[in-house]
């Protein structure tokens, strides 16, 4: 090389350099500000997602403990009655039924926004209830594999993967035309893994984004992602939705 | 050997480790990805075939060539994958006829496989680097977890850094300054490291290629 050569290759070699570190720190900051992001984002669906579940329980403790005690009493009140007239009496009869009804009503609104089996209980047994009554009043039928131990879950991860099983069924339920579902938890060492599957028509994933089918999905995604746990799909059209998910399992103390 | 010819030999065979990872992890890895594992091959492929032609006939233009149509196409196929999540099925079709239609004018009309050509590959670069940035842009707004483990990302940022590279290099010879053999040496010394440090990145992305397919949405 001469010395006018030289001095090209110098510059070329400088503005390689350039080149390189301007596009490796537009990579490198791009790749901060998206975990900053998504911890602020996942900061944000956590406080959005613990505000629901709050106002779902006082809700549900509003309906069971007020409401439900109240309208007893008013039974109660009304059954005390001294009624001759016949005409009277139906009346009594059916609001009776009406009240009765109501409680019914309170009671299962109450349950569906915090089961109190799954207070009580646990996830294991909510599921159970949850299914038992769905085989019972839907074509759909749901079939359970569950472990006979508990799950060596928190509360917290136990309430958010019930909300998964409810979302999913409730997707299967009004959009799949499926005949089953399947609900399969493996309790491992350090996670469990749960299958939820239905044989209903499916769909494509790719047609979703930015309709309103993603917000159900967007949830179960949410939850899963506050759990620190990993959803894998295998979504096709007419070969039904399976949901393959992995939860971090509740570190138990050796001591 | 000098040492810029050990660095030469390292990048060029470098290819070969990503090669290797697509040949054992071809069965387990998401069968959206395997353009990206055929792309490994080839291009592993491609050097044995450059070497072996060097030193038989001293020149690798003719495989060079056809390498670079096979190279676009099954790029492209990778990021229609990939962009099948955006629906964007056609705009690959159209770009894939484009290219394949430009590479038979050039090489096959204008010019032949013989001969050395800047056109094609400054235009398939540049395509490249496009949709490289809207593959990045795609994996920022669905990707929650660490967007540096995600294969997809990486792929397509080794893609950006190593064409933007690859593109100013065939920009350079193509405005051909009449400079001696040495300086053209040293110019292309440039892209061989580059090309060692963006081959052993592609290595842990075709690691990181996913096997199990993550359910994710925008959020």
């Amino acid at each position: 090389m001469d010395t006018h050569e030289a001095k090209v290759y110098t510059a070329l070699l400088i503005a390689a350099i350039i080149v390189g570190v301007v596009i490796a720190y537009f990579i490198f900051t791009i790749v901060i500000y998206h975990r900053k992001h998504i911890a602020l984002y996942k900061e944000k669906v956590g406080a959005e997602i613990a505000t629901l579940e709050l106002e779902r329980k006082r809700i549900a403790e509003d309906l069971h403990d007020d409401i439900s005690p109240f309208l007893s009493t008013i039974k109660l009140q009304m059954n005390c009655l001294n009624i001759q007239d016949e005409d009277d009496e139906k009346i009594l009869e059916n609001n009776n039924k009406l009240i009765d009804d109501i409680l019914k009503k309170v009671r299962e609104t109450s349950n569906n926004l915090m089961p109190a089996v799954l207070v009580r209980k646990g996830l294991l047994y909510a599921i159970k209830e949850v299914a038992e009554t769905i085989n019972q009043a839907n074509g759909l039928k749901v079939i359970l594999q569950l472990p006979a131990e508990p799950l060596t879950l928190s509360d917290e991860q136990e309430l958010h993967i019930f909300r998964v099983f409810q979302e999913s069924l409730n997707n299967c339920i009004k959009h799949a035309n499926a005949t089953e579902f399947l609900v399969e938890i493996k309790q491992h060492e350090k996670d469990v893994h749960i299958l939820l599957r239905d044989n209903g028509k499916g769909f494509n994933v790719d047609t979703i984004t930015g309709k309103r089918i993603g917000l159900g999905l967007n949830n179960i995604i949410n939850r899963i992602d506050l759990l620190k746990g990993e959803i894998f799909q295998n979504i096709q059209p007419g070969k039904g939705v399976a949901y393959n998910i992995i939860i971090p399992a509740k570190e138990t103390s050796n001591g | 050997m000098n040492w810029q010819n050990v660095v030469k030999e390292c990048s060029v065979f470098s290819v070969g480790i990503v090669a290797i990872i697509a040949v054992v992890r071809y069965k387990k890895v998401l069968k959206a990805y395997r353009p990206f594992l055929y792309f490994a091959m080839f291009a592993f492929l491609n050097e044995i075939i450059s070497e072996t032609s060097i030193k038989f006939f001293g020149t690798n233009t003719v495989n060079y060539n056809i390498y670079t149509l096979v190279e676009s196409v099954l790029v492209l196929w990778q990021f229609r994958n990939w962009g099948l999540q955006q629906a964007k099925k056609k705009l690959y079709v159209i770009i894939g006829v484009l290219l394949v239609g430009l590479w038979i004018v050039e090489y096959l009309v204008i010019h032949s496989l013989h001969e050395v050509s800047s056109i094609y590959l400054i235009c398939y670069y540049f395509i490249l680097i496009f949709l490289s940035i809207d593959q990045l842009n795609y994996v920022l707004i669905t990707e929650r977890k660490d967007v540096l483990k995600n294969s997809r990302f990486l792929i397509s940022a080794i893609f950006l850094i190593s064409y933007t590279y690859q593109a100013i290099l065939e920009v350079f010879f193509y405005i051909d300054l009449k400079a001696s053999q040495a300086f053209y040496h040293y110019v292309v010394f440039i892209f061989i490291i580059v090309n060692l440090f963006m081959n052993l990145l592609l290595a842990l992305a075709a690691l990181w290629i996913p096997t199990k397919q993550r359910f994710t949405l925008p959020y």
